[in-house]
């Protein structure tokens, strides 16, 4: 028995939502990641439920390779955030916004 | 029938856990949440057979990602909400409001969708098992797989050096 | 009246020639020796002069094999613009007329540069000067070669350029700037009539070309119309504006700042004669225009006596000459405008001849005298300068209208044809008779006060003083000769001659209708009466010459008593009607005050430069809002990410 589609969508949509929910309004820079992974799982599911329901595993592959990138992303990412954190060991860091003009 | 049911109640416990990941004060906690949505969301690649997916999803995500995350959660003792971001509220809840909206517009799309669903006598018997994921990404997909590899290997050295010790 | 073209490639060099000086003087003048600019300066106008002749042999020997056909040499330089229907080349025509203007113009004029090798020998912008002036002759020959109105603008045009370049020669002294100035301001409210005529008559009769106008005119325009009317006033007003009539003469006399010969040239024999030469091409037009004509003559014949009656009274050897060529400058537009054109040519160019010996005679004295132009400090100067005292003498005599001097068949000529042609009046007449005895009465004053008498001059100026040489007297021997036998060519049939002068331009100088009128109104009067004229003006002459005779030489103090019994009349035309003070209260204050207020302050720092500072402030504006955008945060960053998706999403899902 088949999982429907439309269901599995609405499963991703939802997740992602969250996602962006999470990721716009905490403050906690780990917590800001964690959404983003949460995005790219949402991304996977809308991904499986299409290769599923088109028959063909293409679709799989590249949900595969959305996994290996995550990795590669969060290892860079909390990388910089280690640093980021080690240099500036005091609080109120509301200049880590040294990109604005 | 069975199916249905699982697929409900492991969907409701991924998008439960989410919702309680990300807002949760402690980030220890917050992980921790976000672990039981990776395990929920395995649960679900297995319900469409995607096997192989599954096991990695698990193996990758849930093991080393978040365990990532951990760590380095561990290692800044991080007091929870210190880490100055954006005060201001205002924007903020624009922002909220447009994530409504899209969810809205996700809807509108989703009822528009027309599952061509294929049953499962019509694909071959080894879908989403990892002989066949490994044979795709052998011959169709060894570009990819090849650069993925180094994105991989730039992945490390870019974290070894980032949060490596500096030179005296 | 058939025009028929012949072309002939030569007539190209006589426009060009003098150009070709004034550049190549100004490129290589400043490191050649003096003798050198200078004779390249003469040189250049002295062939205009020459090849100028050769076409007017050539052109006498095709005319005359039938009285319909009049040939013109043409020469097309080439197509400068062709705009819908508005065609104009940049192409010379060397007919009856126009070959007279170029003869004038060239021959006087090299007479002039010679001089100038003299009388600017020790001046510091000698090669300038001679640039200037070759340019001039350059823009004046374009003038009087052009086949289109809208060359002949650019020749007119150009010589008001370069008068003012000439006029302000000595532009470090602020007041010979500003004359030069003046000069150029005036001259181009007179201009913006003509180009408005310019225009008229392009829109009515479709072409520019004077052949084209002299034969769509009589086609398209309404005899004594409203449009003749105007297009006829709006051309007098550019001529009245480079002619020095009333009401814009005031640049003449302050021109007399630039160098002597530059007055010669421009001022007496040239530049000024446009005006005149400018109605006499357009005569067709003109006779449809009576009204326009009359207010012509008129205006000629009000501002001879008017100038006269100042001339009368100055003290500057220049200035009284100045208000002479306005006062002779009235006689030529009476000519015009009672349908003597011939009549107002032919005194141009014997004007052209004693007016510039009267100049450069009064630059030899000037030069001799050590730059001083008062002539209350002169006197005596007839044996020390003998040639300049005969040659200056010959041309006064001819001003005068002296028979046989040349002055005096022109004069006559035009007061004869103001009493009787078809446009002549009685008092058209009696004006000009009445300015001749005045002109004859200031012009030999000046000649007795400068001249005769004792030397007024102190002892170190008459110490200096010598007669001028050769380079300079021999221009002035040579205009001399010119100015007493060159009435010969315009006697009148009444006195025997064959009136040469006016068969020859007579093809040209009005349509048939205007032929036909000069014919029949030579019988309107039997000859005593013409006779009786004649005698009328030499009489007059006369009576104005005893009269300087007896107040300048016999009784020298009667004159300043006259002065003192009528001082409110001697105040009033001594200071020149106080017209220049009228105009400036009334014309060039508020203009200034306009512009400073209005146009300056409000219209061009208020509206224009605010509309540009706003649109500054107005993006400086705008853009500190956009910075606002990038503030650093990332989560600014990812809700503008949203609101694309947002956007974007629903774009597609529309």
């Amino acid at each position: 028995m088949i999982v429907g589609l439309q269901q599995l969508l609405v499963l991703s949509a939802l997740l992602f939502t969250i996602g962006v929910a999470g990721f716009i309004t905490r403050r906690n820079v780990l917590i800001m990641f964690m959404s983003v992974e949460l995005m790219l799982n949402a991304a996977n599911v809308a991904l499986v439920a299409f290769a599923r329901h088109s028959g063909s595993m293409d679709a799989q592959i590249i949900a595969l390779f959305v996994m290996a990138l995550a990795a590669a992303e969060v290892a860079v990412g909390l990388g910089i955030i280690v640093t980021v954190f080690r240099n500036r060991q005091t609080v109120n860091i509301d200049d880590v916004s040294n990109l604005k003009w | 029938m069975a199916g249905q049911f699982f697929f409900y109640l492991f969907a409701a416990i991924s998008v439960i856990s989410a919702l309680l990941a990300i807002t949760r004060k402690n980030p220890i906690i917050s992980a921790v949440w976000l672990v039981a949505c990776m395990m929920g969301l395995a649960v679900i690649y297995v319900l469409t057979q995607a096997y192989f997916l599954a096991a990695v999803q698990v193996i990758v995500y849930a093991g080393a990602i978040l365990m990532l995350f951990i760590f380095v959660i561990m290692m800044l003792n991080l007091k929870t909400g210190i880490i100055g971001q954006m005060r201001n509220l205002g924007i903020k809840f624009i922002g909220l409001v447009l994530t409504a909206i899209i969810l809205r517009q996700f809807y509108t799309a989703i009822k528009g969708t027309v599952s061509l669903a294929v049953p499962a006598s019509v694909v071959p018997a080894n879908f989403g098992e990892a002989g066949a994921v490994g044979e795709l990404l052998f011959t169709s997909y060894v570009y990819p797989l090849e650069l993925m590899a180094v994105l991989l290997l730039v992945a490390i050295v870019g974290a070894l050096v980032l949060a490596g010790k500096e030179r005296p | 009246m058939e025009p028929v073209a012949h072309s002939w490639e030569a007539l190209r060099w006589v426009v060009l020639s003098p150009l070709a000086g004034s550049v190549l003087i100004a490129a290589a003048g400043r490191r050649l020796p003096r003798p050198v600019v200078g004779v390249i300066g003469c040189l250049s106008v002295i062939v205009s002069f020459l090849v100028g002749l050769a076409g007017f042999w050539t052109l006498k020997g095709l005319s005359g094999h039938d009285s319909l056909s009049v040939p013109y040499l043409a020469d097309i330089l080439y197509r400068w613009m062709t705009v819908g229907s508005l065609e104009v080349n940049v192409s010379f025509a060397l007919d009856r007329l126009s070959a007279v203007m170029v003869l004038v113009v060239s021959g006087v004029s090299s007479l002039i540069h010679i001089y100038s090798m003299g009388y600017m020998a020790h001046d510091k912008g000698y090669w300038r000067y001679f640039s200037y002036l070759n340019l001039f002759v350059f823009f004046m020959l374009l003038l009087v070669s052009a086949d289109s109105l809208v060359l002949m603008f650019v020749g007119w045009e150009g010589v008001g350029l370069c008068s003012y370049l000439l006029i302000g020669f000595w532009f470090t002294d602020g007041e010979k700037a500003d004359a030069g100035k003046k000069a150029f301001i005036v001259n181009r409210i007179g201009d913006f009539g003509f180009l408005v005529g310019i225009i008229l008559i392009f829109w009515n009769l479709g072409t520019v070309s004077f052949y084209g106008i002299a034969e769509a005119a009589p086609r398209l325009l309404v005899a004594g119309g409203g449009l003749a009317t105007a297009i006829g006033l709006l051309l007098f007003l550019g001529a009245a504006g480079k002619s020095a009539q009333i009401p814009l003469y005031v640049w003449l006399p302050d021109a007399m700042a630039g160098p002597t010969p530059v007055s010669a040239l421009i001022h007496a024999a040239t530049m000024v004669t446009a005006g005149v030469y400018m109605i006499a091409r357009l005569n067709v037009l003109y006779l449809l225009a009576p009204a326009a004509m009359l207010t012509v003559a008129a205006v000629g014949a009000l501002t001879a006596l008017y100038s006269a009656t100042i001339g009368l009274m100055q003290n500057d050897i220049k200035k009284v000459l100045a208000y002479s060529t306005v006062s002779q400058l009235g006689y030529m537009f009476l000519a015009v405008g009672v349908g003597a054109f011939s009549a107002g040519i032919f005194h141009l160019m014997t004007h052209s001849f004693f007016k510039a010996l009267l100049f450069l005679g009064a630059g030899s004295v000037i030069h001799a005298l050590g730059d001083k132009q008062d002539i209350r400090e002169m006197g005596g100067l007839k044996e020390k300068m003998p040639l300049t005292y005969w040659t200056f003498l010959a041309a006064t005599l001819a001003i005068s209208g002296i028979p046989p001097l040349s002055g005096f068949f022109s004069k006559d000529e035009i007061l004869w044809m103001s009493f009787s042609s078809q446009q002549g009046h009685w008092l058209l007449w009696l004006v000009g008779a009445v300015t001749a005895g005045l002109t004859a009465f200031y012009m030999f004053r000046l000649l007795f006060l400068t001249f005769h008498g004792q030397c007024r001059a102190d002892q170190h100026t008459r110490s200096h003083l010598h007669e001028s040489p050769p380079v300079m007297t021999l221009p002035l021997a040579a205009l001399g000769v010119l100015s007493v036998i060159g009435g010969v060519v315009g006697i009148p049939e009444a006195l025997g001659g064959n009136n040469g002068f006016h068969h020859w331009l007579a093809p040209l100088l009005g349509n048939e209708n205007g032929a036909v009128a000069m014919a029949a109104e030579a019988h309107r009067y039997p000859e005593s009466v013409e006779y009786l004229m004649l005698v009328v003006s030499v009489a007059v002459a006369l009576i104005g010459i005893g009269l300087a005779y007896k107040l300048y030489i016999r009784q020298p103090e009667k004159p300043a008593q006259l002065a003192r019994s009528w001082p409110i009349i001697y105040q009033l035309v001594y200071n020149k009607y106080y017209v220049d003070e009228i105009y400036n209260v009334f014309i060039v204050q508020p203009v200034k005050l306009g512009s400073t207020y209005l146009l300056w302050k409000f219209f061009d720092a208020g509206i224009i430069d605010g509309l540009v500072n706003l649109t500054g402030s107005l993006v400086k504006g705008l853009s500190r809002l956009a910075a606002r955008l990038q503030n650093g945060y990332a989560q600014a960053y990812a809700i503008t990410f949203i609101l694309g998706v947002a956007l974007v999403l629903g774009a597609l899902l529309w």
